[in-house]
């Protein structure tokens, strides 16, 4: 293969190009699964909304901007962990594991560009189900794509490292599926402690806390991204790219033992 | 080993001293125990024992799938443990058969796939990915989804993915799984046609020794972790073949001439039909069956035929009889003295 750069950038934006066609090939190929995932994820929207008028009354309304934004940020966050963690298991049911192993980019850099073709997907679902909320509740919010969209990455950094260290614990012990779940739990905590984490700041090192009291600033009080203070956005951009390189050595890690084990591709 | 015949080829694939063992159950198990080879580009070798003896352990090995405990696999001058990436760019792999592609994309989508992942930049993509259509005969399947595809059809999908993406190796671990006896043996067309116009060196492992000896320029024996024979199949075939001898008697075998063959040689077989015996025996070096024929003459033996079986990987396999051994050329012959 003379000449042949298997990480050149064209050959990276080549192989991260053909995950998103075939993510999106699939979706498109199986519309019911993938509108399922959505409308699940609705109804669910809609039982937290309408039980939460019901009990809570008219004042309900003064906390639906929060309760839309973090529930924007956990659809997201839970897709882009959730994707990840799943994928190498599914892949491996697949048989195709090995296949993206052999990848002559190296399965390190194909987990990272799995993670951001799945961060591209996570997107994708993250706004039609906000569309759908604004369009059920009638609310509105500030939608500065140029401050979401930033601060979004940072935070879903923490999740696609958590995404990355259950995929390489997949690899290694195969079915670890039943954490998957509970992570699930605690993401949803990590948001709702957003704005508890002003008061105890050691809560900002939780994965998604920062993000979800930032971006609860930036979509219902219509801060803009420059306006926040530096030390917030440092302390977000730390915390993301720490739970991503953690996540990230760990996936390398289980990788390494699984294939000392003579693991790799089974499940 | 094979000794690499022409001076001026360097082997593509090298493999010194590799030892892989595991943990199962609290015990060591050595899946590979320290094997020594060879491949020179653009031969088949075929990998063949029975199960447990290592061959998948060894081609995952020879992959980077699996790490060594020992030892050192280098492909096309790279240490594929230390740089498994650089290895990667000359290689492809078919581990799963019909399971090595996506079975919810269509036949092309899963070529686009392969090839943009795997081999971006690499010439014309599009070129690539019909030479490998037509190679499969998959012109006509390429817009189905591999889910409705049969089984045979489906693993000509997994080989037309490994081949997209160019590689100067290609492994396939039990290829002609699961195909009728038409779909083998155009893959052992295609597979020899490769090997012979593009020079691509292709290493199998599997069970079916037609396939291997139709198409393989080399057999490597595994047993236990070891190499038990590695040679030209046509060799492998051959020494069974100068060994094993059917010798036809009038009548019944004598007990002294019983026992002067034994002395010397193994009866594999010895069968009474109704006025006569055919025996088998296993004799070493060829020019003995003289010193063989003349002993039974002189113990009153009536020999009416003498020839040599037909010689399979089958009979070879069957003669090594999966024993830890020394390899074929080193160990000594089943009755020999």
């Amino acid at each position: 293969m003379n000449g042949y750069c298997s990480r050149s950038p064209t050959a990276l934006v080549s192989a991260v190009s053909a995950l998103v066609r075939r993510d999106l090939l699939i979706m498109r190929r199986y519309p019911l699964n993938t509108a399922g995932a959505v409308l699940g994820l609705y109804a669910l929207f809609l039982l937290v909304y309408v039980g939460g008028r019901s009990f809570v009354g008219p004042s309900f309304g003064e906390t639906l901007g929060a309760l839309i934004v973090g529930f924007f940020l956990f659809v997201m966050a839970n897709a882009s962990y959730q994707s990840l963690a799943g994928l190498f298991a599914t892949e491996a049911k697949w048989g195709t594991l090995e296949q993206l192993y052999l990848s002559p980019i190296g399965f390190g850099p194909i987990a990272v560009l799995l993670s951001l073709s799945s961060l591209l997907v996570t997107f994708s679902i993250g706004f039609a189900m906000l569309a759908l909320m604004l369009l059920t509740t009638g609310e509105s919010i500030s939608l500065d794509l140029l401050s979401i969209v930033p601060i979004v990455v940072l935070t879903l950094l923490s999740t696609i490292g958590l995404g990355l260290l259950f995929g390489g614990a997949t690899v290694r012990y195969k079915n670890v599926s039943a954490v998957f779940g509970l992570v699930k739990f605690a993401l949803v905590a990590c948001i709702a402690l957003g704005p508890a984490s002003t008061e105890f700041v050691v809560l900002k090192l939780l994965p998604l806390t920062q993000g979800s009291y930032l971006l609860q600033r930036v979509m219902n009080e219509g801060v803009r991204l420059w306006e926040l203070e530096p030390a917030e956005l440092s302390v977000l951009a730390f915390v993301g790219i720490a739970y991503f390189v953690l996540g990230y050595a760990l996936f390398r890690y289980c990788t390494d033992r699984a294939r000392a084990a003579g693991v790799m591709g089974h499940y | 080993m094979t000794e690499n015949d022409d001076p001026t080829t360097d082997p593509i694939i090298s493999v010194e001293k590799l030892v892989v063992a595991y943990e199962r159950s609290e015990e060591t198990v050595r899946a590979v125990d320290g094997i020594d080879l060879q491949i020179d580009p653009g031969t088949i070798v075929g990998l063949i024992g029975p199960n447990g003896a290592g061959k998948t352990t060894l081609l995952k090995t020879l992959l980077g799938l699996v790490s060594p405990t020992g030892g050192r696999v280098r492909v096309d001058g790279t240490d594929v443990a230390e740089h498994p990436h650089r290895a990667h760019a000359t290689m492809a792999a078919v581990l799963e058969g019909a399971r090595s592609t996506y079975w919810r994309l269509t036949v092309r989508e899963n070529l686009e796939f392969f090839s943009r992942m795997n081999a971006a930049g690499r010439g014309d993509e599009r070129e690539r990915i019909r030479a490998a259509i037509d190679r499969f005969n998959l012109t006509d399947l390429s817009d189905e989804v591999v889910n409705d595809l049969s089984r045979g059809q489906k693993q000509r999908v997994s080989l037309a993915a490994a081949l997209v993406q160019d590689p100067e190796i290609l492994f396939l671990d039990e290829p002609t799984l699961g195909l009728d006896t038409e779909g083998s043996l155009e893959l052992q067309s295609s597979l020899v046609d490769l090997a012979e116009q593009h020079g691509t060196t292709i290493v199998l492992s599997s069970h079916d020794l037609h396939a291997i000896e139709s198409i393989c320029d080399r057999g490597i024996v595994l047993d236990d972790g070891h190499v038990v024979a590695d040679d030209t199949v046509e060799n492998l075939v051959d020494v069974f073949r100068t060994e094993v001898y059917e010798l036809v008697i009038e009548g019944a075998l004598s007990p002294s001439a019983r026992g002067e063959i034994e002395r010397a040689y193994e009866i594999v077989s010895c069968t009474e039909l109704r006025d006569r015996t055919a025996l088998e025996v296993a004799v070493p070096d060829g020019n003995r069956i003289h010193d063989l024929t003349g002993a039974m003459v002189a113990h009153g033996s009536q020999i009416e035929s003498v020839r040599t079986l037909e010689g399979s990987l089958e009979a070879v396999l069957d003669s090594l009889s999966f024993e830890r051994s020394e390899p074929l050329e080193r160990r000594p012959l089943r009755g020999a003295p």
